[in-house]
């Protein structure tokens, strides 16, 4: 009877897996069809108004098969997912020839590279300093000043703080370049000279990622140290004569691990949309500006394809860390 | 009779919520005249020479549409509030009564509504909106009421535990003993009682529904025949006014921006306190 309520839990788990991801298809099925006319019609209507399309009749052709016009909405849906299932996102309005999926696997390594850097950093920087801070209160000169900072920077907007980086850093001061992932006279490939010119071009996109990111951490986690300080065991390590340094790296911080941990699932769809638009700022080839240039084309299948792979991936990141990640972290939720 | 502030707001009585509201109707108040009073439309393109810097006619310059600056933040300020105000308003409307709903019948009905918000939850805003502004050509109060469709997962979810864990409080339970119905214990005890972390918590949705306008404006999805916060800086972006100097196309809207947030952000600490207090 123990195990009765962990399964319970699973299974909602995955139901709301399951209906986010159906969610998500319904939409990217149905919001083209609001538009008037066929779906296939009305965007190449939009399309014709800049210019002659290579290959139109193979698009169309395409796209009737792809989204399955024929027959009623219901055998339009399953055709659709059954495409979907294949892995078959369709072809790109704005570069023809290319498949959605491989203009996106040609974006996706970028964006990776600098959510995996910027959240790492923010988030081990954030939850050290922030339980230091919390820990320490009002004895550290640096509370006050560090906390007024972060409420500031963690409510403006990324792409904000990337337009002032920007012109600080880049125009006015002209230490990082202005856009682009690494110099155009540069061919890319495994050696020094692209790795630090590659680096060298990360800094502005990825410190504005970690700025913002950061001081949404340190809050945090010393709003959670804050609360800790007060509990009993906290009381008890204290009158054990336990080291002071020693109480807050693990006692304090640690039980202050699983709601940051928690914090960061949730954030994740936060800090990708704050990404993209960090790396539009930058023009970083990411899939930000893919999107961005998706958006400017009237790229549908694109656009598309972006949201659907974004959505999938932070659900999936989320499942894992429901049902895998926080059990090991705290053993009581596998039993609640 | 002298006029007491302490016994005509009630328990709303809070300097961070008084200063907070003043400093924000000051902006409001001063948009809505300056722009009845300043005879500019500052929508109309190319009534001033572009980019022209701050002087006599144009306070804060042009912009590279020549457009009046000073006129543009304060149909901004409006628009933005305005949209921030619709979203987080229909928002927190129906996502109080969807929780309550959760919270009061329990069982099935609470599973499903839970997952439902679970699902909302989780879906990333931005790129979902990116996708609907796509598709969508919308003006202001349409792009406002679009941010319901996530605005209001947050609210009843968290308006769903509240009113569980208030349910097990004594004050309720001795309301039950009296023999008060649980719809009128809901109405009469708890929900004034959660007023204030509801106003809170309002607040905080229309900070994150203004984040997300600019953002989308900032892409380009924004309410294209009118100004938004995110539309100035879109358009100052988009001609590249940050890399010639121009600061007066963007610089402003951003100060603006900034000082919403902090008025908000005060407003919604004096919500949180009050809602700690009682």
């Amino acid at each position: 009877m123990r195990k009765l309520p962990s399964n319970r839990r699973i299974v909602i788990r995955l139901a709301t897996f399951v209906l986010v991801l159906f969610f998500s298809i319904c939409i990217n099925f149905f919001l083209p069809r609001l538009l008037p006319g066929n779906p296939v019609q009305a965007m190449l209507a939009r399309l014709a108004n800049m210019g002659e399309l290579e290959g139109r009749q193979e698009l169309v052709e395409f796209y009737t098969k792809v989204f399955a016009m024929e027959g009623t909405m219901l055998d339009q849906f399953v055709a659709y997912i059954i495409q979907l299932l294949q892995g078959n996102l369709g072809f790109s309005f704005a570069s023809f020839p290319a498949t959605v999926s491989h203009v996106i696997s040609l974006a996706l390594p970028y964006t990776l590279f600098l959510m995996l850097t910027s959240v790492i950093i923010s988030w081990v920087l954030g939850t050290v300093i922030g339980g230091i801070v919390g820990w320490k209160a009002e004895k550290s000169k640096w509370s006050i000043p560090l906390t007024a900072g972060s409420v500031l920077f963690s409510n403006m907007p990324y792409f904000i703080i990337g337009l002032i980086f920007l012109f600080i850093f880049a125009y006015t001061l002209k230490l990082i370049p202005i856009q682009g992932a690494y110099s155009p006279t540069i061919i890319p490939g495994f050696n020094l000279t692209f790795i630090l010119d590659f680096l060298h071009h990360a800094i502005g996109p990825i410190s504005v990622i970690v700025i913002s990111q950061l001081s949404m951490w340190f809050l945090h986690m010393r709003a959670l140290i804050v609360d800790v300080k007060h509990e009993d065991f906290i009381l008890y390590g204290e009158a054990k004569g336990i080291e002071d340094r020693r109480m807050l790296l693990s006692y304090a911080i640690r039980n202050c691990l699983l709601p940051q941990v928690t914090q960061l699932g949730m954030s994740l769809g936060f800090i990708f949309s704050g990404s993209l638009l960090a790396e539009v700022v930058f023009a970083y080839p990411g899939m930000g500006k893919l999107l961005l240039f998706s958006i400017l084309g009237l790229d549908y299948p694109v656009i598309m394809g972006v949201i659907l792979l974004v959505i999938l991936a932070i659900n999936t990141i989320l499942l894992l860390l429901d049902l895998i990640i926080l059990p090991i972290i705290d053993p009581r939720i596998a039993e609640q | 009779m002298k006029f007491d502030p302490r016994h005509f707001l009630g328990r709303f009585y809070n300097k961070r919520l008084i200063i907070g509201f003043i400093a924000l109707f000051s902006v409001i108040i001063i948009s809505a005249v300056g722009l009845q009073v300043i005879p500019i439309d500052p929508l109309k393109v190319g009534v001033f020479e572009p980019n022209l810097p701050p002087n006599a006619v144009n306070p804060l310059g042009t912009n590279p549409l020549g457009r009046d600056m000073l006129t543009g933040i304060f149909l901004s300020t409006l628009n933005s509030l305005l949209i921030g105000t619709l979203g987080a308003g229909t928002g927190v409307v129906i996502g109080v009564l969807v929780g309550s709903i959760a919270a009061f019948f329990g069982g099935k009905i609470d599973t499903v509504l839970r997952v439902f918000m679970d699902v909302f939850l989780v879906i990333p805003m931005l790129p979902v909106m990116i996708l609907i502004g796509s598709i969508m050509k919308w003006s202001v109060p349409l792009m406002g009421i679009s941010f319901v469709i996530f605005t209001w997962a947050w609210t009843s979810r968290t308006i769903r535990s509240q009113i569980l864990s208030l349910k097990e409080r004594d004050f309720i339970e001795l309301a039950r003993l009296s023999g008060m119905r649980e719809i009128k214990i809901l109405f009469i005890e708890i929900f004034p009682h959660l007023l204030p972390w509801i106003l809170s918590s309002f607040i905080y949705a229309i900070m994150w529904v203004m984040i997300n306008e600019a953002g989308l404006s900032f892409l380009g999805l924004g309410p294209f025949n009118n100004l938004t916060f995110g539309m100035i800086i879109y358009w100052a972006f988009t001609y590249g006014s940050l890399f010639r100097g121009l600061w007066w196309a963007w610089v402003p809207a951003i100060i603006m921006l900034t000082l919403i947030f902090i008025c908000l952000y005060i407003i919604s600490m004096g919500f949180d306190q009050i809602s700690k207090g009682s």
